[in-house]
């Protein structure tokens, strides 16, 4: 435990340091979502229609910006080999990696997607059921980006890979996710996607770190 | 100096027939040593020859294709806390102080704060301790880099090139650390293409080749007549 805090405590100075990085994170998630009222027109209905999905889509992208650095900058500078040598389970590494980088990178787009979501007309309480449906999805990508980069580590094209691997996992939080929001909108019964939602966070944090631990080892030659 | 530090246990690791593979080509085969307490091996050997690859392979950080490693460890914590391992890179944190990347590996080694003082003022780092890694000459990283191996004493030390980018001052303290941790009965592989002339009377010299590895006769006799006169 005392392991994992010791690295949470360096992940969350590092990231700080490095406010550049989370700053492009969240432009990249404004000046995309503003593009789309440009594209789309002031069809009122259409973009409330279409909010939903335009929002968990450019959420899993901005995901995805950073990523490359997630395990590759310590890869490189040789710390990589040190934290596995260290008296520290890998495991306790990716779990300070995995809550920094969801909220530093993921908890960002979710605080300002009510603004956001003021260009597409999107009244209170559908914005209400957005955020929701981020704040219990996120984590799910978060996962699955810490799970492809860990994956893509030591290959010669990591930072192409990386979205390669992830956006394939990542289309059953985006069909629950969306699907939750749009069902609520529609007053129909939404429990459904709401619980594989939340599931699906259950199941894919354990996955994932565990996954990534191992091929933290796996990945050195 | 050295009273107030432990004296390693007498353990002897032992490395049977290895061999390393990279990609398609067969590096080496048939590397066999022991590496005893209070020794110093110094691995030579050609450019490419393969001996930062032997150096991973006894880190764990690269799969052996053949052979078998025997660290001899007497506690539980197992190989890991058995060895401190300094490799090409230098792992610091760019971001991070010098202090702040020191105070890291002190709080995951559980080190105590005198080690921590100590290997502060071994090493000379006390003039940039607050500056970012990012700022410092290859000299300064390579030091800082270094002052982690004295933050938690270990029995084994593998050192890829340590003294790279030092200037002769440094060369001559890392010298002495090296020395010191032979002293205290510790043991050190150390792969180097510098000089360090007071490293070189003690060394056990080893040539890595790619059928095994082959004593330099000479420096082997030197220390069998220092152990005799010992």
């Amino acid at each position: 435990m005392s392991g994992f805090l010791t690295c949470f405590a360096r992940e969350w100075h590092l990231a700080l340091r490095r406010s550049g990085d989370l700053l492009t994170v969240v432009m990249f998630f404004a000046i995309t979502l503003s593009l789309f009222p440009f594209g789309l027109g002031a069809d009122k209905a259409l973009l409330q229609q279409t909010a939903p999905a335009i929002v968990w889509v450019v959420a899993m992208l901005a995901v995805l910006l950073n990523l490359d650095s997630l395990f590759g900058r310590d890869e490189r500078s040789g710390m990589l080999d040190q934290i596995l040598l260290a008296p520290l389970m890998s495991l306790e590494y990716a779990m300070a990696k995995w809550l920094v980088s969801w909220l530093l990178t993921a908890l960002p787009l979710v605080v300002m997607t009510p603004v956001m979501t003021l260009l597409y007309f999107l009244p209170g309480p559908q914005t209400l059921l957005l955020v929701l449906s981020l704040l219990l999805g996120t984590p799910s990508l978060t996962s699955l980006g810490l799970l492809a980069a860990s994956l893509a580590l030591g290959a010669r094209k990591g930072s192409l890979l990386v979205p390669l691997i992830a956006l394939p996992l990542m289309i059953p939080v985006l069909i629950f996710g969306v699907g939750a929001v749009t069902l609520s909108q529609q007053q129909m019964n939404a429990a459904s996607a709401w619980y594989a939602l939340a599931g699906l966070a259950c199941l894919l944090l354990p996955l994932s770190l565990g996954t990534a631990s191992l091929a933290l080892h796996h990945n050195r030659s | 100096m050295l009273d107030d530090r432990p004296r390693f246990p007498n353990l002897r690791h032992r490395f049977d027939s290895l061999a390393c593979m990279r990609g398609e080509l067969l590096l080496f085969r048939q590397v066999s040593f022991e590496l005893a307490a209070g020794e110093l091996v110094w691995l030579k050997g050609p450019n490419g020859v393969g001996k930062s690859s032997l150096l991973r392979q006894l880190a764990g950080l690269l799969p052996i294709e053949d052979g078998r490693i025997t660290w001899d460890s007497p506690q539980t914590g197992g190989d890991k806390s058995l060895f401190h391992y300094l490799g090409h890179t230098n792992a610091l944190d760019e971001d991070l102080s010098v202090e702040d990347s020191l105070s890291f590996w002190q709080r995951l080694y559980r080190a105590k704060p005198g080690d921590m003082a100590r290997a502060i003022e071994s090493l000379k780092l006390s003039a940039f301790l607050a500056t970012p890694c990012r700022y410092l000459s290859s000299g300064q990283r390579r030091r800082t880099a270094l002052a982690r191996l004295l933050l938690c004493p270990r029995p084994v030390w593998l050192l890829d090139e340590p003294l790279v980018g030092l200037d002769t001052a440094s060369i001559a303290w890392v010298s002495a650390l090296i020395a010191e941790q032979v002293a205290q009965n510790g043991s050190v592989i150390l792969i180097s293409h510098q000089e360090a002339p007071s490293l070189g009377t003690q060394a056990r010299v080893l040539t890595l080749h790619p059928s095994g590895v082959s004593a330099d006769v000479s420096a082997q006799n030197r220390t069998q007549n220092s152990e005799a006169a010992a």
